[in-house]
């Protein structure tokens, strides 16, 4: 698929979407959406390779919430000066959902940028993998990475696994990352209790909120905050 | 001061290499075979039992297939390596007089105290290094702390030996150990009694052996309960004498209420691969504590590992790698949190320059059952110029959800905004740079001990000089 | 009506506070003042369910029904509120999706209607503005990114909200400056009144200028060593806390 030089579009993908190759032509607009809230019996899988040229701008969601097994592999390549990504994926698990996620992010165009965000709630005997990597190569010059992964972690049978990379070969360039584990923080449950706040419900208002903030600025927001509120129901 | 710095690009890694292949095993053997297994063990007169676990590793060795991951290995040609020499065979003790002039003075100007020196050089003077070592072994006999090399461990302590050697890392974990476990020689011996304190740092080069080579050097430290101890390992100038692969262990037992730590740089020259293995294993309560520098060899894949297998126990990794020209410094941490309310702490920093690679590999293993798991990981790398490399590969495998783990990492060059301020206060860009890095790896340095911290500041500063211009 | 009888907390086998008792009639003000470390803190966590710290005698009675075994939820909707001294953060849970749970719970459990959504909104706007907090806080990540002064003013809102029967404030004084202060101690003021008691725990004077206490107590060392009437405050600003250590009883 390619997405024409100044254009701005729009894209929903469904869990069935498989193998998608994109190129963002030079400063064009993608805004990419995929959704997975399968039954729990399915298996998912999607791949996605995307392309940008110069100037291209790509502002990426993945929610993943359905499934038995579920797969996600994204490789994006900022190859035109100036491109940039700001990819986020949220997961939820529960049950004995097991999620594997795999984005790979290469800049190689000078003065590119990746915001790489994933968070994720596992509960249950669910589990999770999240193998993220950004490669800045030499030719990146100026280019800035960021990669951060963040876990709650509700049930003592929940398992995670998370990679963060960064390979990077060139120094004319800023890079971080930051990933967390942690279960829910005993203060800030004693705080909602405070307030009269039963334990359980304490425990789903604050993983609302540890998910909210990745996905407040998105279109379908309530779509989603709805979906999620149906799982943490579930807890 | 331009004296010193001429010098010191003259001085490279060449001269080293040149030095080694003179006086380079004459008549020794190359290769590996079970022949030579037998011949180790029978010239060491080693109990039986010692022999059978030779030859059990050599089996393993020769099954098992090489790491599936890290710097490329394929240089290594084991039929190529000299695994083992006779005391003699070896001309490891040249005159101090035959030792380049350009060998003496790094030295000089790292200031390596007189004795140490000798050593390095293989100049063989363990006269004075002995005299030192007897006055110290008097002392600790006293409290019953054994500090005895390994081979001589083994014929005076053969039972304690047996309890513990090659339990901590066996000869299954990787084809390194089984390789170790096979031709190792010489190495470290201490046993820290229950409730001893050894407040003075045992050091490495008080027992020193001519017949050692070094390259598959066995240390083993037991730590009872509620004692502490406190060993530095290595040289932090080039050794001499190089061999081409190093696959030393290092097996420490921290039990109930002790404390260990372990520090060490590491500073092989060019050719070498050092393929050293590190782990301890910390008991209720204990603490270890790891302090290394990485700064030579040309391929070094080497993971200190602490397995907290005792409830309340902690570890702290503290490093720094410098990867210079044609060097892949591959090093990083491995944790494993089995038991319940235990901590770690890692923090790593590199420096990669003039197409240096440092890779930071670490592992964070927090098993079902460790409960109340804290840890906190920080691995920073400054890049010096634009064909240094560096990755970071962090594997965080959480199997508990009653866990605080945090990891942070930044990659990048020195911020524009410190040079400009540290230039504005007259200073000119080598010596802002020189002061930045500093401020870099000072955490780290700072946990070192005296004599090793001002070496590894001087060593880093010749690294910085050699090769032209900073930066 | 609220009784602190004989009460012993430790943390981590630690003892703070050793054997403190305390009688709060509906209407009274009380305040208590000590030197840091007199466990000032541990007392008000203490009573509202603090999990870290261990009651290992003692009760903590309201009406009748000892409160120890319960936990933090089931204190709040007894009637028990704590005004914190660091509020903490929730990020992601907005100012008005926290406090339109919390209302609900306790109207619940005194079988007062529920007030839909809007009501609801209305309510927390005008209580927003009476303690002079933009209404854009609705919205806001409850206590991220807030100031001092806005933190503080935010807890004696959710007092004002939840209308307890015994009030704790937490140092609620500290950090702020004048004019925050006058909004926040006029808006304790409001909320004082012949059913409820307030408890205010100040390690300094300057808010019982705006607030009248009652009764005076200080604590020194994990024990109440003096109580007395509002004269006792001003003897502790001219004369500090050192003429009372000796009333201290040792372990």
């Amino acid at each position: 698929m390619i997405i024409p030089r100044h254009s701005t579009k729009e894209l929903i993908l469904k869990h069935d979407a498989g193998v998608m190759e994109i190129r963002q032509e030079p400063f064009s607009k993608l805004r990419l959406m995929y959704f997975q809230n399968g039954s729990t019996s399915n298996e998912n899988s999607v791949e996605l390779r995307i392309i940008l040229d110069e100037g291209a701008d790509l502002n990426c969601f993945f929610g993943m919430l359905g499934g038995m097994a579920s797969r996600l592999v994204v490789e994006t390549r900022l190859e035109g000066i100036g491109s940039r990504v700001r990819q986020r994926t949220l997961y939820f698990g529960n049950g004995e959902q097991s999620f594997i996620m795999i984005s790979n992010t290469v800049l190689s165009g000078r003065e590119t940028s990746a915001e790489i965000e994933s968070k994720g709630i596992l509960a249950g005997s669910s589990q999770a993998r999240f193998d993220g990597n950004i490669h800045i190569q030499q030719t990146a010059k100026q280019s800035k990475g960021r990669l951060d992964e963040h876990t709650l972690l509700l049930s003592p049978h929940a398992k995670m696994n998370a990679i963060p990379g960064l390979k990077i070969d060139t120094n004319d360039v800023k890079a971080t990352h930051a990933a967390s584990m942690t279960r829910v923080d005993d203060e800030q449950l004693f705080y909602a209790e405070s307030r009269g706040i039963e334990e359980h419900e304490a425990v789903r208002l604050i993983a609302e909120g540890f998910l909210a903030g990745l996905y407040k600025d998105m279109p379908f927001m309530e779509n989603m905050h709805q979906l999620i509120q149906e799982k943490i129901w579930q807890l | 001061m331009t004296a010193t710095l001429n010098y010191i690009k003259d001085l490279n890694r060449e001269t080293l290499d040149k030095a080694n292949s003179t006086h380079y095993m004459k008549g020794a053997r190359k290769g590996l075979s079970r022949e030579l297994v037998e011949y180790i063990s029978k010239e060491k007169n080693e109990p039986r039992w010692m022999l059978e676990h030779r030859l059990k590793s050599l089996e393993v060795f020769l099954k098992k297939p090489m790491p599936s991951f890290g710097p490329d290995l394929s240089g290594l040609d084991f039929d190529d390596i000299i695994y083992y020499a006779k005391p003699g065979e070896v001309t490891n003790a040249h005159s101090w007089d035959q030792v380049p002039e350009d060998i003496k003075r790094t030295f000089e100007r790292l200031g390596i105290p007189e004795a140490e020196r000798k050593y390095l050089a293989g100049a063989g003077a363990q006269y004075e290094s002995k005299n030192v070592y007897h006055r110290l072994k008097e002392k600790w006999s006293k409290v019953n702390v054994i500090f005895e090399d390994m081979d001589t461990a083994l014929q005076l302590y053969p039972e304690l030996v047996q309890q513990y050697f090659m339990k901590c890392v066996t000869m299954h974990d990787h084809k390194f150990a089984a390789l170790h476990g096979a031709v190792w020689s010489g190495g470290t011996f201490i046993y820290i009694p229950a409730g001893v304190n050894v407040n003075q740092p045992l050091q490495a080069y008080f027992r020193m052996n001519a017949s050692s080579m070094g390259q598959f050097e066995h240390t083993l430290i037991i730590v009872e309960k509620g004692a502490q101890g406190n060993y530095i390992e290595g040289c932090s100038a080039a050794k001499y004498e190089t061999p081409s692969i190093h696959a030393g262990l290092v097996e420490i037992f921290v039990k109930e209420d002790a404390r260990f730590r372990y520090s060490s740089v590491e500073n092989w020259s060019r050719n070498t691969y050092n393929l050293n293995t590190k782990r301890a294993i910390v008991e209720k309560n204990g603490v270890m504590e790891w302090i290394g520098g990485n700064m030579g060899s040309g391929c070094t894949m080497l993971y200190p590992c602490s397995v907290l297998r005792g409830e309340g126990s902690s570890a702290d990794h503290l490093g720094i790698a410098f990867a210079n020209t044609n060097q892949i410094q591959d090093t990083g941490a491995k944790v494993i949190h089995v038991a319940p309310n235990t901590t770690s702490k890692v923090v790593m920093k590199s420096l990669s320059k003039n197409g240096g690679k440092a890779v930071y590999r670490g592992l964070l293993n927090i098993l079902k059952g460790a409960k109340g798991a804290k840890s906190q990981i920080k691995c920073d790398a400054l890049i010096l110029d634009d064909h240094s490399v560096s990755d970071t590969v962090p594997d965080m495998k959480i199997a508990e959800n009653d866990v605080s783990i945090g990891h942070e990492a930044s990659v990048g060059k020195i911020s524009e905004e410190q040079l400009f301020y540290a230039m504005s206060r007259g200073l000119c860009e080598d010596e802002a740079t020189a002061l930045i890095v500093n401020g870099f790896i000072e955490p780290i340095v700072k946990a070192m001990p005296l004599e090793y911290a001002v070496e590894m500041n001087r060593l880093i500063e010749l690294e910085m000089e050699s090769a032209g211009a900073v930066g | 009506m609220f009784s602190i009888k004989n009460l012993k907390v430790s943390i981590n086998e630690k003892p703070i506070l050793q054997g403190l008792s305390l009688k709060i009639k509906p209407g009274e003000i009380h305040a208590i003042m000590g030197p840091n470390g007199s466990g000032k803190s541990t007392l008000a966590n203490t009573i509202m369910g603090h999990p870290k710290y261990t009651i290992s005698h003692g009760e903590i009675l309201m009406d009748g029904e000892n409160l120890v075994s319960l936990k933090a939820d089931k204190r709040a909707r007894a009637g028990v509120f704590l005004a914190f001294q660091y509020p903490k953060e929730i990020p992601g849970v907005t100012v008005l999706s926290f406090l339109q749970m919390a209302v609900a719970a306790v109207r619940k459990v005194r079988g007062e209607p529920q007030l839909n959504p809007i009501e609801f909104r209305k309510l927390l706007r005008s209580l927003l503005a009476e303690f002079s907090l933009d209404a854009k806080f609705m919205n806001r990540y409850i206590n991220e990114g807030f100031s001092g002064g806005e933190k503080k003013k935010m807890e004696i809102l959710q007092m004002a909200l939840l209308e307890p029967k015994i009030a704790v404030l937490d140092e609620t004084d500290s950090g702020l400056d004048v004019d925050a202060l006058k909004i926040v101690a006029e808006g304790i003021n409001r909320l004082a009144s012949p059913k409820r008691g307030i408890l205010l725990i100040t390690h300094y004077q300057r808010i019982l200028h705006y607030i009248k206490p009652h009764f005076v107590h200080v604590m020194i060392e994990g024990q109440i060593v003096k109580s007395g009437g509002p004269e006792l405050a001003q003897q502790l600003e001219q004369e500090g806390y050192d003429w009372l250590r000796p009333l201290v009883t040792p372990l």
